[in-house]
């Protein structure tokens, strides 16, 4: 018996393991539970949300160049079939195509990530209130800037206002006056506790500049479709203005210059007020910018494949009616048109070592559609080391000059054709800078050689009407490229009637022969509706 | 005091009296053991005489010669032989004629922390004779399994040499991706990958499978799957015997695979995608071939490759001490040109006695495989790349092709491919158990058990620049070292009890506990930018300049349990069983990590009862019962919890650390549970010549764990959680006759078949159903439209149901009004995609009615779950000569042939089967509307170049039923007197195929095949993305006994 004991006994002490034998180890992991407790600890989180910004289907790809395919200036120039092509001529726009969620998901996503900070930081940092409430206020703010983009995209969404738990996800779409109240308390907040950009110098992030910018944008888009609330031009006419008095933004001397800043990872907060930024080399936050948008490219400065050194595809291509805003006459390339950022937005040659005119078989020099491209961001071949695809050029989030036009159009509404000249003289801004000389053009053709005097620049005798549709026009020629078009297009509403109106006008009509007017919403993901009841579809879907 | 005097005085008084006995009596015995039915010598046999350690074993000629006493017993046992013992009297020469052991019920079957006769079984376990399965060379274990068992099936991943399978005991429990049983080897469990690469088949003594919550309760939570336990061959008294087996062989692939357009014809095909500015097929033709050159891709890739298995070991042992040794190497081509695997596996396990009632166990284990060749990224449809590749040899080295006024379209060389990344992988297995066993008192025994296994993987990658489309041009060449590190410990602490009272009652108790943690270390460094560009780069990272961010992760998990079982039967009539364990888990949230699984279960030996024992033809007859929980804990540590992963992120182009959340976590997670009854009947007729064993068994699965779908607006759009439930309920027969046994000519026949229904019963949230999406392409470019909702989870359906549209043909002329030349307009009440539709399009059903095709018309199109699989195996024997037939089969069960939906899609560059030699061509009018080309319209085959094909449909889902001639071996067994004049106690040769034949209407390369490895892939089953062909193995070897 007494051996019985004894190994009783051993087995007891074989088996007498700690009592935390089965607790699982924290420490190996980084949770939000015990997570932003200093100050570099809430950075290192806070950095996270850039990271999601920059993802793939927000700025990354979707909202930097997909997002103009599909809208009056712009189409998509590579197979058909594909997704780009469906966001490019609503062929097939179902809600189950398994693509479209993306955007969705991972706007969602970055509202989460944002949540998880705003909820669980004041629960541990161990720093300043004044700390604490900057970075609660740079996770509100991409918390709004992703909740404007869904509600653009998809009407009304969820919102989601916290960390939910899996018995909390049954929540139906919130009215779009919710969705804009709550960005706006967001971007308050954030208005109140960031720094100024002179203070900050840092594009990549959050600054009160940014904030402003953003703010603008949501007021704009309240004062159009489809909520039609006239009240917020005059907020939308004041923050920008605020924005303009600080004096601290101007236009850089050479609109090309601010894409190749942006390419060349050179910082200009003069003009370039937010960029999502890219590290050039890196396969997790390298972008396509410039590759997927830039010029058509076949071969490397060395002989090597386009696509190995950076080159790009040059896969948005221009519309005619595009150059037809540029004041061309929708046929071909026109040498002879002055508005310099016509030829650097829809320049007509591909890259091929050297810059070459795209060649029909024949010999002659190919003018048809497909070969004009968007391309803001030229970029044909970068200097350094590109993984393929991944490149180190930023997407400019917030510029001055959609800043200007976006008061000047605000000032209009509220003002008529008594608007102040701060509006004129911002729009004169950009339209002086657009017709000053300076080389654009491809080497074939020559620099540009243009004088101020033809143009007087002065805009105070137009009226309301002609100011607005000026404005409108004056939009497509600064910003094509930059994710904006659809957006100033819905909120005009304007995107079903000018994309239908290009159905037979362009020469590739197919591209645009689909839209119907259901498809300025993009349908809720069926998925979405599977799991959650609560959820309706958008008409039409 | 006093009784501890008495004690010793009564010892010495006994040991003196023996001692006074033996030398009275001892004289020497001798004799011949034989065969009754064969009547031949039998070498080996065992001659002990009982309670002592004297014995000895027969030579060549079965003559034995030992010493004992009379009143002793010799206890006369040969492995396949029922054991005799024969008293000793006057006699000094005792011949024994042992019978075969027809009644395999005195076989020791191992269950769960125990042994059992098979008589005695309570569960429902299946039980693989080792010997069947090595016959046929084997790197992989389970590979030789495949319908060898009832109620077991094996599915290949893929042919790949040495490639995964997937196993499934009893239809999937788990809708979470692991549906794998345990393992257990010689009581310590182990990973079905580690069992794969390191257990050599040749050290295998049996497999059992536990298939009933009887017998896997006792595994607990890890149980709900089954359970397979590996024993390992010990030594056995005797002198030494050493084994030696070779195998040479080689491998090819099977021509299997649907055929590809050969250059003309794709020339052709590429006219109707995109003419460019020939109107004229012709013309386009004679251009398109004017400066290519054609090439067939199969045979620049594949090749018949050798392999060589060595298989070495010693064994031997005494009363007390026994050891075993082995060793073995396989050396493996593969059937893709510079791929190879190599594998080492060495092992010892040794026993020694240490007095009456100590016993130490020690088994190590030693493997190292090495595998190296061309890694291609995507195993899973490799083959189907190659097939796809345009059949003529690229514009340049690296396989591009340009096109300028399309996309790059880009199509890797596959030959340069092989060449371009090169892997080198080694994987390093050490197993160590020890064993105490102590006898407490009599039928009292303790055990202590204490394992340590460890698992090194290290994987080398280079990719060179030829590499397109990858990293490596870019980046001037790549390597990527990953190491991996993992480490389990178990120890198991058991006291066993068994007892006799009355003659009648037998009573067996197991108490037990146990503990184990496993840590798993990983570490990835890669570098870019290399100013060396060959293979030896491989070994020298640091010459590279541009050094990605290496990244680690630790994990552990722990497991604490206590068991405990009883056993009683009466008089070996009326068995009973109940099991008991409790588990903790590290995995779960506090307040879950806690789960209990009780079992319990009950048989009749009607044979044991007198109005049975009176029927001659009954040798046994059994009826049982049993019921019991288990569960499965197969989620992974820290699952519970939201995670942060690190990131990097550029703020003014400085590189800064980034946190972003990459879990939701669930802290409310638990266990997955498992009802299982079970009720089974077991009949031998003439004495056991005919067994049969057939199960109904019924399982239902509460608190599914799933890495479930739920609305993204969480942050994510998948967490694992507990969901629904599903039910399993099938039938297992399997029965094996001795048809023929004569002295020169025996034929055996084993057969099983098992049938298994699976349902969905619920799902969580009141949810109907869930589509689970895959892109069919398998390549996946995330924009590709092609991840398709192509599977779904509802209730009241199997697991494993297609979805989709149903095919209907394609629009043909009939159903168009011309409204002019060459254009057409679909008539009124015939059903279009909203899109409308064009000539040749493809056409489906439109199922509600509604005029338009759209996702509404989509419904259940297949079932990959079979309605029977099972195995049959034939032996015949004729004197020395042996042929064994194994066929294994599958009925009922439809395979997604996602390759075909690719490759018969008529939209791209890509090569295309040569059914659609067959596709639609259009008719082409002048603009007068004159007929110029009448086209091929007498077709169902759609016409290419469009997106009409964006649907998948029931058209690629196909019947995946065959019948497969899996193992064909013969072998030859020289003679015994042969044998002898060179010292050999046996000595054989044999010949043997694996994968000769198929029998199936699948037209993919491989009916067998599920080329899916995501995490979800319990939930979409039969998906051949064009796995490899099957392999056809010829092999010859050599068998010597010494």
């Amino acid at each position: 018996m007494k051996s019985v004991l004894k190994l009783l006994i051993l087995l007891g002490v074989l088996n007498s393991c700690q009592n935390d034998f089965l607790d699982e180890d924290l420490d190996v992991i980084i949770t939000p539970e015990n997570f932003y407790k200093t100050e570099k600890e809430a950075e290192v989180g806070i950095f996270g949300l850039y990271h999601q910004l920059s993802r793939k289907d927000l700025y990354g790809w979707y909202l930097s160049m997909s997002v103009d395919m599909g809208t009056d200036i712009a189409f998509y120039g590579g197979k058909f079939g594909d997704t780009f092509d469906i966001f490019s001529n609503y062929k097939n726009i179902s809600s189950s195509i398994g693509n479209l969620p993306r955007t969705w998901n991972e706007a969602y996503q970055t509202i989460h990530a944002a949540n998880l900070i705003i909820e669980n930081l004041p629960k541990n940092a161990t720093f300043s209130q004044v700390k604490q409430d900057r970075f609660l206020a740079e996770a509100r703010f991409v918390r709004a800037v992703s909740y404007l983009v869904l509600s653009r995209l998809y009407g009304e969404v969820p919102l989601v206002k916290g960390v939910l738990t899996l018995d909390e996800l049954g929540i139906p779409r919130a009215d779009l006056a919710e969705l804009y109240q709550f960005m706006i308390e967001d971007l308050n907040f954030a208005k109140e506790h960031i720094p100024w950009l002179s203070e900050l110098q840092q594009g990549g992030r959050a600054s009160k500049n940014a904030v402003l910018g953003v703010l603008t944008r949501v007021y704009l888009t309240m004062a159009g479709a489809p909520l039609n609330d006239a009240s917020k031009w005059a907020l939308a006419a004041s923050t920008s203005k605020e924005l303009i008095d600080t004096d601290y933004h101007d236009l850089h001397e050479n609109y090309n210059q601010v894409f190749l800043n942006a390419r060349d990872d050179v910082y200009d907060f003069t003009e370039s007020i937010w960029e999502i930024e890219y590290t050039k080399g890196e396969p997790d936050f390298g972008s396509r910018i410039g590759t997927f948008n830039g010029i058509k490219s076949f071969k490397g400065p060395n002989g090597e494949k386009a696509s190995d050194v950076g080159g790009g595809s040059g896969l948005v291509r221009a519309t005619a009616n595009i150059r037809k805003i540029y004041g061309e006459d929708g046929v071909g390339y026109n040498p002879d048109i002055v508005d310099s950022r016509y030829h650097w937005n829809c320049p007509a040659y591909r890259f091929d070592g050297t810059q070459v005119p795209r060649m029909n078989p024949d010999g002659t020099v190919k003018t048809s559609l497909r070969d004009f491209i968007v391309s803001s961001y030229r970029k044909e071949i970068s200097n350094g080391i590109y993984t393929p695809n991944q490149t180190g050029v930023n997407a400019i989030a917030l510029r001055y000059a959609d800043v200007l036009l976006m008061y000047a159009e605000a000032e209009n509404e509220v003002n008529g054709a008594g608007r102040n000249a701060l509006a004129n003289e911002s729009l004169a801004k950009i339209r002086r800078r657009a017709f000053k000389t300076y080389e654009v053009k491809w080497a074939l053709e020559g620099a540009v050689t243009n004088e101020d005097d033809g143009f007087n620049f002065d805009y105070s005798g137009l009226s309301q009407e002609d100011f607005r549709n000026l404005i409108r026009d004056e939009r497509a020629r600064e910003l094509p490229g930059e994710g904006l078009r659809r957006w100033d297009l819905l909120r005009w509403r304007l995107l079903y009637g000018n994309v239908s109106d290009l159905i037979g006008e362009e020469p590739e009509g197919e591209a645009w022969g689909n839209i119907q007017p259901h498809n300025v919403l993009y349908p809720i993901p069926q998925r979405e509706i599977d799991l959650n009841p609560l959820l309706t579809q958008n008409p039409g879907y | 005091m006093k009784g501890k005097k008495t004690k010793i005085i009564g010892l010495l008084g006994c040991l003196l009296f023996n001692i006074l006995i033996i030398q009275a009596q001892t004289k020497t015995i001798t004799g011949i053991i034989t065969d009754k039915e064969e009547n031949q010598p039998l070498l080996g046999v065992n001659v002990l005489v009982k309670g002592t350690s004297t014995g000895t074993i027969t030579d060549f000629d079965g003559n034995y010669s030992v010493k004992a006493s009379v009143g002793d017993i010799l206890v006369v046992s040969y492995i396949g032989m029922i054991e005799q013992e024969v008293p000793v009297g006057n006699q000094n020469i005792i011949n024994v004629a042992l019978e075969p052991d027809m009644n395999n019920l005195e076989e020791v079957i191992v269950i769960g922390y125990g042994t059992y006769k098979k008589a005695d079984i309570v569960g429902a376990v299946s039980t693989v004779k080792t010997e069947e399965v090595t016959q046929a060379p084997v790197a992989n274990l389970e590979e030789a399994l495949q319908g060898r068992m009832a109620g077991v099936r094996i599915t290949n991943f893929n042919n790949e040499p040495g490639g995964e399978v997937d196993i499934l005991i009893r239809g999937g429990t788990s809708l979470g991706g692991n549906n794998a049983p345990l393992y257990v080897v010689d009581g310590f469990p182990l990973g079905t990958t580690e069992v794969g690469s390191t257990i050599n088949p040749e050290d295998i003594e049996t497999i059992q499978v536990l298939k009933d919550a009887s017998s896997t309760a006792i595994y607990g939570a890890r149980g709900a799957n089954g359970v397979i336990l590996i024993t390992t061959k010990s030594g056995k008294e005797g002198k030494a015997s050493i084994d030696y087996k070779h195998v040479s062989g080689m491998q090819g692939i099977v021509s299997g695979y649907p055929e590809m357009l050969n250059l003309a014809e794709f020339a052709s095909y590429q006219y109707d995608v995109k003419p460019g500015a020939f109107t004229n097929r012709e013309e386009f033709i004679a251009n398109y071939l004017s400066d290519k050159e054609e090439v067939n891709w199969i045979d620049r890739i594949f090749r018949t490759a050798l392999f060589r298995n060595n298989d070495i070991s010693v064994s031997g042992g005494n009363s007390e001490t026994k050891y075993r040794a082995s060793l073995s190497f396989i050396n493996q081509g593969g059937v893709i040109k510079n791929s190879n695997a190599k594998r080492v596996t060495g092992r010892i396990n040794l026993a020694q006695k240490v007095g009456d009632k100590l016993e130490l166990k020690l088994n190590a284990s030693y493997s190292l495989k090495e595998s190296e060749g061309a890694n291609n990224g995507e195993p899973d449809r490799l083959f189907q790349r190659i097939l796809e590749t345009p059949p003529f040899v690229p514009d340049n080295y690296f396989g591009s092709i340009f096109d300028e006024d399309e996309d790059d379209i880009t199509f890797k060389n596959p030959e340069v491919q092989l060449f371009a990344i090169k892997s080198v992988r080694r994987s390093k297995n050490l197993n160590v158990s020890a064993n105490i066993i102590y006898e407490l008192a009599k039928g009292l025994t303790a055990e202590v058990q204490l394992g340590n296994i460890e698992t090194d993987t290290e994987q080398r990658t280079v990719s060179l620049p030829t590499e397109i489309g990858g990293v490596a041009l870019a980046t001037n060449g790549q390597v990527r070292i990953r190491n991996d590190k993992k480490r389990r410990w178990v120890n198991e602490n058991l006291l066993r009890y068994n007892t006799v009272f009355n003659k009648k009652h037998n009573l067996t108790a197991l108490l037990g506990n146990s503990q184990q943690s496993e840590t798993v270390d990983r570490v990835t460094v890669t570098n870019r930018n290399f100013p060396i560009l060959n293979e030896s780069i491989i070994n020298n990272i640091g010459l590279g300049t541009n050094a990605l961010s290496p990244s680690s992760l630790y994990r552990k998990e722990t497991l604490q349990s206590y068991f405990g079982r009883l056993d009683y039967n009466f008089k070996s009539k009326y068995y009973i069983t109940a099991t008991y364990r409790a588990d903790g888990a590290s995995q779960f949230a506090e307040g879950n990590k806690w789960a209990y699984f009780p079992s319990i279960a009950g048989s009749w030996r009607l044979s044991n009862e007198p109005f049975i024992k009176n029927i001659s033809a009954i040798s046994n007859m059994k009826l049982r019962v049993s019921f019991g929980n288990t569960g499965n804990l197969r989620i992974n540590p820290y699952d519970s919890f939201a995670i942060l992963s690190p990131n990097r992120f550029g703020i003014n182009n400085e590189i800064v650390s980034a946190a972003v959340p990459v879990t939701l976590g669930n802290k409310g997670l638990k266990w997955e549970t498992t009802r299982q009854l079970d009720i089974g009947f077991e009949l031998g007729l003439y004495k056991n010549k005919i067994q049969l064993e057939a199960d109904y068994y019924k399982k239902k699965t509460t608190d599914l764990l799933l890495d479930a779908n739920i609305s993204a607006h969480s942050g994510f759009g998948r967490v694992f959680e507990n969901i629904g439930s599903i039910q399993n309920e099938g039938l297992e027969f399997s029965i094996s006759t001795k048809n023929i046994n004569n002295k020169n000519f025996s034929w055996t026949t084993n057969f099983n078949i098992s049938f298994n229904r699976n349902k969905v019963l619920d799902l969580a949230r009141g949810q109907e159903s869930f589509f689970i999406s895959r892109s069919l392409s398998g390549g996946g470019t995330e924009n590709s439209l092609e991840r398709i909702q192509a599977y779904i989870v509802k209730r009241g359906f199997p697991v494993g149901s297609m979805f989709g549209y149903v095919w209907d043909g394609i629009y043909n002329y009939d159903s168009f009004d011309r409204t002019g030349p060459n254009s057409y307009t679909v008539k009124q009440n015939i059903p279009v995609p909203l899109r409308g539709a064009q000539p040749g399009d493809i056409r489906y059903k439109d199922l509600n009615g509604d005029g338009i095709i759209s996702s509404a018309d989509r419904t259940v199109i297949g079932n990959s779950n079979p309605i029977h699989f099972g195995g049959i195996m034939n032996r015949f024997k004729y004197k020395n000569l042996e042929l064994s037939a194994f066929f294994e089969w599958s009925y009922g069960n439809d395979v997604l042939n996602a390759a075909r939906y690719q490759l018969e899609k008529l939209d791209s560059r890509r090569n295309q089967y040569t059914t659609v030699k067959n596709r639609f061509v259009p008719r082409v009018e002048d603009e007068n509307g004159v007929l110029i080309d009448p086209g091929f319209t007498d077709t169902e085959f759609f016409g290419a170049g469009g997106n009409q094909d964006l649907f998948y449909s029931d058209r690629v889902i196909e019947d995946g039923s065959y019948l497969r001639l899996k193992t064909l071996n013969l072998s030859y067994s020289f003679s015994k007197e042969l044998l002898q004049k060179i010292n050999l106690s046996s000595a054989s040769v044999f010949v043997g195929a694996q994968n000769l034949w198929t029998l199936t209407n699948y037209s993919g390369a491989d009916p067998d095949a599920n080329t899916d490895r995501a995490a979800d892939r319990g939930l979409i089953k039969g998906v051949d993305r064009g796995a490899y062909p099957t392999s056809t193995t010829i092999s010859a070897g050599i068998r010597i006994k010494y």
